[in-house]
């Protein structure tokens, strides 16, 4: 899943899987601007079958760690959700 | 506190005109690559919008589109009490554009006529406006032109603005009417967030220059000088989708609204991935948020009205329909009005 996560960021800002890690920071990306933001923002909601809030997609808009973080802990709730459910 | 109910008074008509210019997202737009262009559209929703002529102006958009409501409802211009015109995209920077049109449409001398600068909140300010003149000074029509053309304002490299903004104007006929409905009006402002939209020079605190005027590359990716849109598209998402939700939330708890007491659900049309989280949040199902952006975009002070007239144009409202309105935008500005629309005319959108 996170392998998933990393492929999909790096290809929606068109920049190299290598140059996406714990410490990339917004500013380091020029390509992550708001609009490309909120695609990827989009992208993952779509891939991982989950929903984001507002604060938190602009949480998101700081760095990888943040955003990473952000989707897996969404996803997992899902999954937990799904399970309790089930 | 700007929340008022307004009494004895109602909306006969709404009409909107929009350029006959076509700008397609998909197809145009060759600075950026089509594949990003593709990501763009699916995202907001806007597949394309109108683009005014240069020669084409807010004010000729609302003069079509008053035109269209006068005849159409077979009123005499002359009857008409009141012209207000919100827009951020005026004629000129003196007089008010609302003069010009007292005298294009045919209205008498007698006529109040003022502007109102306000982009995408102008709407609800003008309704907030024109009802107070309908029940605190006694007038009976008052016509409200709501219309912007932002492309005017916008580079047409600037990715973060132009997939976004199309040109519209409306007009909307407001009477004064013993049986109608009560109006509810709320207005919020917060000048302290006014720089994460707006156009930086070219009016009297930075006066146009050689340097204004010069179109740049900016640390945002957009392209644009320092007299076209600014727009900080992160501070507008999160304006829009966490203060404006709170507020609306906040709102319909005081007028004792619930989604299932609302008919239709009418915000203004930002993008779509903005309105839908906002529609969501405040727990209005899909079926009663009717949208305009994906064949008009984001028109500015337009957008509702153009929306209501879209939205009813494909529809015989047979039944008294309850509505919420939501526009927010420059300013920073935002407001709320619920509204009770019964068999109100929308004539067909005119192409100009």
């Amino acid at each position: 899943m996170e392998n998933t996560l990393h492929q999909l960021f790096a290809s929606t800002l068109d920049v190299s899987t290598a140059l996406v890690n714990e410490q990339t920071r917004r500013e380091d990306i020029p390509s992550w601007d708001s609009l490309r933001h909120l695609i990827l923002v989009a992208a993952c909601e779509e891939e991982f079958g989950i929903s984001i809030e507002p604060e938190e997609i602009a949480e998101m808009y700081t760095d990888y760690r943040r955003f990473r973080d952000i989707v897996l802990s969404k996803k997992m709730a899902t999954l937990e959700s799904r399970s309790t459910h089930g | 506190m700007a929340r008022s109910v307004f009494r004895q008074l109602k909306i006969t008509g709404i009409a909107g005109a929009v350029p006959s210019q076509r700008q397609d997202n998909l197809l145009g737009h060759e600075f950026c690559p089509a594949d990003e262009r593709q990501k763009i559209v699916a995202l907001t929703g806007i597949r394309e919008y109108r683009k005014a002529a240069p020669n084409l102006c807010t004010s000729d958009l609302c003069a079509a589109a008053a035109s269209s409501l006068i005849s159409g409802l077979r009123i005499d211009p002359r009857s008409i009490d009141g012209i207000i015109f919100a827009s951020m995209t005026g004629d000129f920077r003196a007089p008010s554009t609302a003069c010009l049109l007292q005298d294009r449409l045919g209205c008498s001398t007698s006529t109040v006529a003022f502007d109102i600068n306000m982009g995408c909140s102008g709407f609800v300010v003008g309704l907030f406006a024109a009802c107070s003149l309908l029940q605190g000074a006694g007038l009976k029509r008052i016509l409200l032109l709501a219309g912007d053309t932002q492309s005017k304002l916008c580079h047409e490299q600037d990715k973060t603005v132009v997939f976004l903004m199309g040109d519209a104007g409306t007009a909307t006929l407001l009477e004064f009417d013993e049986q109608s409905e009560d109006v509810g009006i709320e207005l919020i402002t917060d000048g302290s967030r006014f720089r994460a939209l707006y156009v930086p020079a070219g009016g009297c605190r930075n006066p146009s220059t050689d340097y204004t005027r010069t179109v740049r590359e900016r640390s945002d990716g957009g392209v644009r000088s320092d007299e076209h849109l600014y727009m900080d598209g992160m501070e507008i998402f999160r304006f829009s989708a966490t203060d404006v939700v709170e507020s609306l939330k906040h709102y319909m708890k005081v007028r004792e609204l619930t989604p299932e007491k609302v008919d239709f659900l009418v915000l203004h049309q930002a993008n779509k991935f903005m309105t839908d989280k906002i529609a969501r949040k405040a727990g209005f199902p899909k079926e009663k948020v009717p949208y305009s952006l994906e064949v008009y975009g984001n028109t500015g002070a337009a957008s509702i009205p153009l929306t209501i007239n879209h939205h009813y144009g494909n529809m015989i409202p047979t039944d008294r329909n309850r509505l919420l309105l939501s526009g927010f935008g420059v300013g920073l500005s935002w407001g709320f009005v619920d509204i009770t629309l019964d068999h109100v005319y929308c004539p067909p959108i005119v192409e100009c």
